[in-house]
């Protein structure tokens, strides 16, 4: 089309126009980035060929011919969308010559298919990568030094040190030792008698049995545990507020982690559980067991969805993947999300491929019971809330009925309230006339506020007022006429409501219905009682009149329908919906025919209706009425559409009002007659207590007997059994590839499947459901290069101080390479050699004499390598927090070593227990745990920042946590120490560091608890100097240190 | 002691200096990193490391710290700063371009119940609900083409403060910490004042993937109490002479500690510093906060209530080098009057003196000029009504105002369309004034990044331009 044989005139003024004032400037502004030859191609847009602007970019055609406005170019030249060119904005006349080059068809000599941007991964180049290559064992490195290896691992580190002129450290006392292996496998301090114990065992073994006790030890899945709650983001609630459910059992996945690491689950499995526990192959009792394993993925971030629930819904698949990957594999896959990853081998379509899986998959909350506990506590469940709602109902039920009996004294008390217009008690009147004060003094203010204004009382206006006040002189004839009146006129209407008028009767009540007023009213209608049924005597009448009036507090989210609205004649019934009206007023929209006010369903009180009208407030609908039309029958209510709508939703209230003449009492706002006499908030109403009073005394009997049986039952019955938040399929589908990561432009399908680079060119798709357990089978397998690496890493860094790869969570081309190559694949074999015990890995390293070195430095390590990067002394590590305030504590002698259940607030005064079990908000994190560098759980972590700031030493000299704890040590000291002095800074020493004090040690503690305080010291100090002792002690560097 | 150690062994105990370029990458570049092993002096005695200390910025700044006065809610632009003389003229009618999404159903248009006229040299047009900022008129630069992504609070607060929909990414205060650090170490760097919790609540100040010394630390401006507001800032059972005497034997053992290792120890020595300025630092902060050393005069030009009290407290901080300081409005979200615009003006009454007061409060000390103002919403409000005297959230326009440091003065930038729907002209979105803020502060917004999950983030993620036009 574009490339006719012999242009037209008209074709070549354009053709002109192209190469004068639209080639140069693609040229000159745009090839640079967006042409064959750009370095790279930006948005994978190119600009040099028609056929480049027609089939576009990432962001979809680059122009539509013949429509500018619609063409994202002129949109980034517009700088609306995109900000094209970047380096600034192009002259407006620039903008004009192209849209009107567009607007003219485009027309562009520059002929040639449009070159294919994408450049794809070369897998097999992509492989020769370090950490993508399967680990083998290498040969063990000769050593010059060779009465320092104990084992294989230090000749790898010796190895490594001799190359760069390093020797090792000399062998840390027995001291170090034993405060550095509890600490590192339990995160406490060692107890004076267990300091004791391991000093006099002599054995060349002493060391490998105390490696062994303390494996043995409950707390030690507590301590091992946390670290990897870190990668998992473990927390139990979110980021934000709105709609947020927590996930209130969420600590059994925590519990479920300390429990593993325990009983040294087998790492394969560990990661297997936490993927597909639900699918794995096991027996039903083990699964229970294993389910909390996926709260992994089932206690994720979830996120604001309310306008954009696409991106939302999107972005919560990017925190699976991404602690998938970062937790698993080590790799940043997250960064595929966008575009293919910029630096390792991952394409966009794989980042989907994994998107799949998840999205696949949905949030769910499991029984950690057998189905029959399930079904057992939910039949009862259910007994319990049927027995409790019919008793409820069976009250609420007779409020009518109790009301209602009350119209037979209507006459009476409107007597009653004339009575009282000259004054006199309520009281002594409704006593007098054997009637109940609280109704006689509704009724007197019904009277006051309305008589002027509502027609059907507007007679009372008109009636004079006694002589004099009197609770017995004789009331005049015209007062009892309007009193029978209006009982009348009440008795009818119940009867309407009722569908139990006579024809006669029917033609009395419009009678007494005020010309222009409502035949029928509806009360106020809210979402708690959306909808009201109507069914109206309309013989004799021309017109019908519906009106939804908004209640008098504004048309807000006022969406209501008259469902099933239809006339009954002597032919049956005619949906008004095929009626066609007279005329229609609406302040929104148009009224739809058996469709909401906007478009959808009809829908009230969960209930959808075929035929209807949909309408909003305020709105008139006008119908002239056929002949021989009998009945008007609808339901009257508020659609779904706008009681959805949140708070606005909560709050809409409308008002129905059925005329058969044009209404003239629109300005009431009040509710009308019938409800405002018999209604639950009416004349007569009564709370519920008193209307069990009120009933019949058999009632009142069955209604005791029922109590009694339903509390029976509820302590019968069985309590909820434990559940955990876990993940499981959903409705399998593949994704197509989000280009630009918008979810809504949709690319190429990517099939669930592994990522190419750990699986091959072709990876088998996943077929099995969400294909979760293929996944878990191909992460967890030694054919995978990084599964074993990884772990490793994690297991030295938490030993050392920092891994042997310094980015745990990234082996890709960003990430850190690994200090000791050889090494790392050593240890990835032997974990895998050793059946993937994480136990057995803790033993070889602790009992490696590159662990057991001491922390000091020395001048020459330092000038050769200051960092340490080959380890030729231990490194001195901070506490975490958990350890400094589990080590304060145990210390103080508080520490609670309960273990597990339900997540305790770190913040409550007088939380003993250790920091593994407390809270852990995404919301909100408690305030020690981020003074102390503990991570953010909105994502994963792998590594902790180590800051020290003013803020963090505030805490240890002022807050009450720390004053608590020197208190509780001062006391300890006193009562296992006694009144000596020495004897008491001995004890705080060997508690608080694991060793005696030195002599000026002792001497400077002695001369401080000795000391006297001046005036100006004891102004304001509660504590005494030996509590301001122990808290010196606690906050020191010592206490928060290791070596 | 060797400062730049001290730094270092501030920021990442066990990190050296190789690793910090390796875990904060290139991006850093100039700034981040030169300031972290730049030895300082700026603050004397105090700057002695830490990874809060000041830092230089890439290129002169024109502003030293921040004031956001956040009007959490969303204010409606066509009633404040945006005047549309065309909602008079079609009140009730329903234009093609009110079928913009937003977040809940709407009427026919809805003219503003209140006046606007001209104030100043500029003659800029505001409304007569802010008759005290009308003076101020020549000092302020309203942008009225302002855009964010979605009409829902959650996602365009997170957005306003982290330039993120979801709570993932840390709070422009945050990176202005990690980049800058800050002039006083003895106070937090960035402050919050909040009588509550706004909607979202901390992730608004969260510091996410950046180390949680750079999270916003929040003070409840309700009530401010100098020996409360902070915590932890006053020992209610140790006496001050008392606490120096402990301090000065934990010093004592502290340093025997390191004189048995070797007598050098980065982290050891850091920590050692950090708690003898932790002592000090209980003084300051709580002078900061004792808002009664104002004189009168001072008290009585911000008026009363809650949010004078935060404008009060806002300078107090920022004169004694706080990086930044947010105050919002109230808790919840309060000028979401989707029901009834003419509150509107109870709400402006509240902001309307203290904020002028802060301006010229600010002007007088010298302190205008490099002080950056930010008010604003997260997003504006629909010309249309919702009910019959309200209005929805808008995103798709809205305005927002900057005054003080290098900012042109009585300016009104870009526009909406002739019913105040939609930016229009010269559109601004959140993610250009967050480049502009940093701009402004000294910052190229593509250049302070940070790298975690293998990507080198940004404030601005992959978006933002300098809306050169404005600076002065």
């Amino acid at each position: 089309m574009l490339q006719a044989d012999e242009p037209s005139a008209d074709r070549q003024a354009q053709l002109e126009f192209f190469e004068t004032r639209i080639r140069p400037v693609l040229v000159q502004h745009c090839y640079q980035c967006h042409s064959a030859e750009s370095k790279s191609v930006k948005g994978g847009l190119l600009l040099d060929s028609a056929a480049g602007l027609l089939t576009g970019g990432d962001s979809g055609p680059a122009i539509v011919p013949g429509r500018s406005t619609e063409s994202v170019l002129i949109h980034a030249l517009n700088y609306d969308s995109f900000q094209m060119p970047p380096t600034g904005r192009l002259p407006a006349a620039v903008v004009r010559d192209f849209e009107q080059w567009i607007e003219a068809g485009a027309v562009d000599p520059r002929t040639g298919p449009a070159a294919t941007v994408k450049k794809s991964i070369d897998f097999g180049t992509a492989r020769q990568f370090w950490s993508f290559q399967p680990p083998q064992k290498p040969a063990v490195p000769e050593v010059r030094n060779s009465a320092w290896p104990r084992g294989d691992i230090d000749r790898f580190v010796l190895a490594a040190m001799e190359q760069q002129g390093l020797g090792p450290a000399p062998a840390a006392t027995k001291t170090e030792l034993i405060r550095r292996a509890t600490f590192d496998l339990l995160g406490l301090p060692p107890t004076p008698a267990e300091v004791d114990a391991f000093l006099a065992d002599e054995s060349p073994d002493a060391f490998a049995s105390l490696v062994d006790r303390l494996l043995q030890s409950p707390h030690y899945g507590e301590r091992w545990g946390r670290y990897w709650l870190d990668v998992a983001r473990y927390s139990e609630d979110q980021a934000h507020t709105f709609a947020v459910s927590p996930n209130t059992s969420g600590w059994r996945y925590r519990d479920w982690v300390v429990s593993a690491f325990n009983r040294d689950l087998p790492y394969d499995r560990f990661v297997k559980y936490q993927i597909a526990a639900d699918l794995l192959p096991m027996a039903e009792d083990q699964r229970l067991t294993e389910l909390p394993a996926l709260g992994y993925f089932g206690l994720g971030p979830q996120y604001y969805k309310n306008t954009d629930a696409a991106k939302a819904a999107a972005d919560e698949l990017d925190d699976r993947i991404d602690t998938l990957c970062r937790g698993f594999l080590g790799l940043t896959v997250s960064c595929a999300r966008c575009h293919d990853h910029k630096f390792d081998p991952v394409p966009a379509q794989d980042y989907y491929s994994l998107a799949g899986i998840f999205s696949s998959s949905r949030l769910h909350t499991a029984p950690l019971v057998p189905q029959t506990e399930v079904e057992a506590y939910n039949q009862a469940q259910t007994r319990l809330k049927e027995l409790d709602e019919a008793i409820r109902k069976r009250i609420a039920d007779s409020g009518p009925q109790v009301r209602e009996s009350q119209l037979p004294q209507v006459s009476a008390y409107l007597q009653a309230v004339w009575r009282l217009r000259s004054g006199g008690s309520v009281d002594a009147v409704a006593q007098a006339a054997g009637l109940n004060s609280q109704f006689l003094k509704r009724w007197q203010e019904l009277l006051q506020k309305q008589q002027e204004t509502n027609p059907a009382l507007r007679k009372w206006a008109s009636l004079a007022a006694p002589a004099e006040s009197s609770a017995t002189a004789e009331i005049p004839a015209t007062v009892v006429a309007a009193a029978a009146e209006l009982q009348q006129h009440l008795q009818l209407l119940l009867k309407q409501k009722q569908g139990t008028l006579t024809a006669e009767e029917a033609t009395e009540l419009r009678r007494l219905v005020p010309a222009g007023n409502a035949l029928w009213a509806s009360g106020i209608i809210r979402k708690a009682q959306p909808a009201a049924d109507i069914d109206l005597d309309l013989a004799g009448a021309a017109e019908l009149h519906l009106v939804v009036t908004n209640a008098g507090d504004g048309d807000s989210c006022d969406h209501a329908d008259w469902a099933e609205a239809r006339l009954v004649t002597e032919q049956g019934e005619l949906p008004l919906s095929e009626l066609k009206w007279r005329s229609v007023t609406a302040t929104y929209g148009s009224v739809n025919l058996n469709r909401n006010v906007q478009g959808g369903r009809l829908k009230i009180g969960g209930r959808e209706f075929r035929h209807g009208l949909g309408t909003h407030a305020t709105s008139h609908i006008v119908y002239d009425l056929p002949q021989g039309v009998q009945r008007f029958r609808a339901v009257a209510g508020l659609d779904h559409s706008g009681t959805d709508q949140g708070g606005c939703g909560e709050a809409a209230s409308v008002q129905f009002r059925v005329y058969t003449q044009a209404p003239t009492d629109l300005n009431l706002t009040q509710s009308d007659l019938l409800t405002q006499v018999f209604g639950e908030q009416g004349v007569f109403a009564v709370d519920l207590q008193q209307l069990e009073q009120l009933l019949p005394a058999q009632q009142q009997q069955d209604l005791k007997a029922a109590r009694e049986e339903l509390e029976r039952l509820r302590k019968a019955h069985p309590a909820m059994y434990a559940v955990a938040h876990i993940i499981a399929d959903g409705s399998p589908a593949d994704m197509k590839v989000f280009v630009r990561g918008n979810p809504a432009n949709q690319g190429e399908v990517a099939p669930r499947r592994f990522l190419r680079v750990l699986a091959g060119d072709q990876p088998p798709a996943y077929q099995q459901g969400s294909g979760r357990l293929q996944l878990a089978e191909d992460i967890a397998s030694p054919q995978n290069p990084l599964f074993s690496r990884v772990m490793v890493n994690r297991i030295w860094q938490q030993h050392f101080g920092r891994g042997l790869v310094s980015t745990p969570d990234n082996f890709g081309t960003l990430g850190e390479r690994p200090t000791h190559p050889e090494l790392l694949d050593w240890l990835a074999v032997r974990f895998e050699e050793l059946g993937w015990s994480v136990k057995a890995m803790h033993r070889e390293l602790l009992l490696s004499a590159a662990w057991q070195q001491s922390s000091l430095q020395t001048e020459a390590g330092m000038a050769i390598d200051a960092d340490n990067r080959y380890l030729w002394r231990m490194n001195r590590r901070r506490l975490d927090v958990e350890s400094w305030r589990d080590a304060l504590l145990a210390v103080s002698g508080r520490l609670d070593r309960q273990q597990g259940g339900p997540s305790t607030n770190l913040a409550d005064d007088g939380n003993n227990r250790r920091t593994v079990y407390a809270f852990v908000s995404r919301h909100e994190l408690d305030n020690m745990l981020r003074l102390f560098d503990f991570p953010d759980a909105n994502i994963t972590a792998s590594t902790r920042s180590e800051t020290t700031v003013p803020q963090q030493q505030l805490f240890v000299i002022n807050s009450p946590f720390m004053l608590n704890q020197a208190r509780a040590f001062a006391a300890r000291l006193q009562s296992e120490a006694g009144d000596d002095a020495g004897a008491r800074i001995v004890l705080a020493f060997r508690l608080a560091f694991g060793r005696v004090p030195t002599d000026d040690e002792l001497q400077l503690g002695l001369a401080f608890v000795s000391a006297e305080d001046s005036a100006e010291l004891r102004d304001g100090t509660s504590l005494n100097r030996w509590e301001r002792y122990a808290q010196i002690l606690l906050a020191s560097n010592e206490f928060m240190y290791l070596d | 002691m060797n400062t730049i150690q001290a730094q270092l062994a501030g920021l990442a105990a066990g990190y050296s200096r190789r690793d910090l370029l390796q875990r904060f990458g290139t991006g850093l570049g100039a700034l981040g990193l030169a300031g972290l092993l730049a030895p300082q002096c700026a603050a004397g005695a105090e700057s002695a490391g830490g990874p809060l200390s000041p830092k230089q910025p890439m290129f002169p700044a024109r502003a030293k710290r921040v004031i956001h006065l956040f009007m959490n809610g969303g204010p409606s632009q066509v009633d404040t700063f945006d005047p549309k003389p065309a909602l008079d003229k079609y009140h009730g009618q329903r234009p093609s371009g009110a079928d913009l999404k937003t977040e809940r159903r709407t009427g026919g248009l809805l003219k503003s119940p209140f006046k606007f006229s001209k104030h100043g040299q500029s003659g800029l047009e505001i409304s007569e609900i802010f008759p005290q900022l009308g003076t101020c008129a020549d000092d302020l630069c309203v942008i009225r083409s302002m855009h964010t992504n979605i009409p829902n609070h959650e996602p365009s607060l997170l957005m306003m403060t982290s330039g993120e929909t979801q709570p993932t990414r840390p709070s422009m205060g945050s990176w202005l910490l990690y980049g800058l650090g800050t002039e006083n170490q003895n106070l937090p760097g960035f402050v919050v004042l909040c009588p509550g919790k706004p909607v979202v609540g901390p992730a608004l100040w969260g510091n996410r993937f950046l180390p949680g010394i750079y999270q916003g630390a929040q003070i409840n401006n309700s009530n401010i109490n100098p020996q409360t507001v902070i915590r932890d800032i006053n020992n209610g059972q140790v006496s001050r002479s008392a606490q120096r005497e402990q301090l000065d034997l934990l010093k004592r053992m502290n340093e025997l500690h390191l004189s048995r290792r070797g007598g050098q120890d980065n982290p050891l020595e850091a920590r050692i510093q950090s708690l003898e300025m932790a002592f000090r630092m209980q003084t300051e902060a709580q002078e900061v906060f004792d808002l009664a050393q104002e004189s009168k005069t001072t008290i009585d030009a911000y008026g009363g209530g809650e949010f004078a009290k935060g404008c009060l407290a806002a300078r107090r901080l920022v004169e004694r080098g706080v990086r930044m300081v947010q105050v919002f409005y109230g808790n919840g979200q309060p000028w979401d009057d989707h029901e009834n615009i003419p509150a509107h003006a109870d709400k402006a009454r509240a902001v309307d003196q203290p904020i002028a007061a802060l301006i010229r409060d600010l002007k007088e000390r010298g302190l205008l000029e490099d002080t950056l103002i930010l008010w604003g919403g997260e997003f504006g409000r629909t010309p249309v009504s919702e009910g019959s005297n309200g209005r929805d959230h808008n995103n798709h326009g809205f305005s927002v105002w900057l005054a003080g440091g290098g900012v042109k003065g009585g300016m009104a930038y870009g526009a909406t369309d002739e019913f105040g729907f939609a930016a229009q002209e010269n559109k601004v979105h959140v993610h250009d004034l967050h480049a502009t803020m940093l701009h402004l502060m000294g910052i190229d917004h593509e250049k302070l990044t940070y790298r975690y999950s293998g990507r080198d983030f940004r404030l601005t993620d992959v978006h933002g331009r300098v809306v050169s036009d404005i600076l002065a």
